[in-house]
């Protein structure tokens, strides 16, 4: 089975060891969104303004909202136009206590929403160095505590990321 | 009078390894990772949880934790969130878990 980490910030020479057969390295395989972009890499619309995302949903391939804004309107379209969220590991890592909890709270609450009305996401790591990668059993085991099942975490890291990467 | 076989916790036994940036003790490793899973579960989800720390090799960073059956993907998500021990960089790699330690420890070995 392959398994992709989609966002990772530094160059993650041994990934294969870690159990990926392909990493998004940013600055190489993934870049920011930007209105007149030009270049094949993937792009990622990142904004906690919804209205923002809205219109640039048919033009990017991975968006995220820091604040996992509940806004129907962006989820329906990101599923219309087979878009995915990115769900990124490091915010939880990087918090402790009563932030962590809220993270978590606003992140599952998204993620049910998103599998009711159909839209995918993946789960990625952003590590900016080795000790923040986290292997793919890691990865499935951060996206059971957010509330998904083993498949729906399974499902993040294997055919969605295959087929964002258009493989 | 033991309880009976029936009535008894079931346990898993939860293999992993270590990742630091420096050597660190079993004693250390343990600490953090109790520490993850009392502030991951909270008192009630620990207390269900009941991890106990059982082995761990400094020199390979192979470690196992015995831990509730019902409570094991809770236990294994708090050892994922687990990224600092005693100050230092490191990261928990989830091995494989099991019903008995022997398998573990042959299956770390081959």
């Amino acid at each position: 089975m392959d398994y992709f980490d989609l966002h990772v910030r530094f160059n993650f020479e041994n990934y294969k060891e870690s159990g990926f057969s392909r990493v998004g390295i940013w600055g190489k395989d993934l870049e920011g969104f930007e209105d007149n972009r030009r270049s094949e890499r993937l792009a990622l619309l990142e904004s906690a303004d919804s209205s923002y995302i809205k219109p640039r949903i048919k033009r990017c391939s991975l968006i995220h909202n820091p604040n996992y804004e509940l806004d129907l309107g962006v989820i329906r379209a990101a599923a219309k136009h087979e878009k995915a969220f990115e769900v990124p590991v490091r915010p939880l890592l990087a918090s402790s206590g009563i932030e962590r909890a809220s993270i978590i709270k606003r992140t599952r609450r998204f993620l049910t929403i998103c599998n009711k009305l159909g839209t995918d996401y993946i789960l990625t790591s952003r590590a900016s160095n080795i000790y923040e990668t986290k292997r793919p059993a890691e990865l499935i085991a951060i996206g059971c505590a957010l509330g998904l099942t083993y498949d729906q975490s399974l499902r993040a890291i294997t055919e969605v990321p295959k087929r964002i990467m258009g493989l | 009078m033991s309880v009976k076989p029936t009535m008894r916790d079931k346990r898993r036994y939860v293999s992993f390894m270590v990742e630091a940036e420096s050597p660190v003790s079993e004693k250390e490793v343990f600490e953090a990772v109790l520490g993850s899973i009392l502030s991951f579960l909270g008192e009630l989800g620990y207390s269900k949880a009941n991890p106990k720390p059982m082995k761990f090799e400094s020199s390979t960073g192979f470690g196992i934790l015995r831990c509730a059956a019902t409570e094991t993907d809770s236990v294994r998500s708090s050892l994922a969130f687990l990224s600092k021990i005693n100050g230092k960089r490191a990261a928990i790699r989830l091995l494989s878990n099991s019903g008995s330690i022997r398998k573990l420890k042959k299956n770390f070995k081959s």
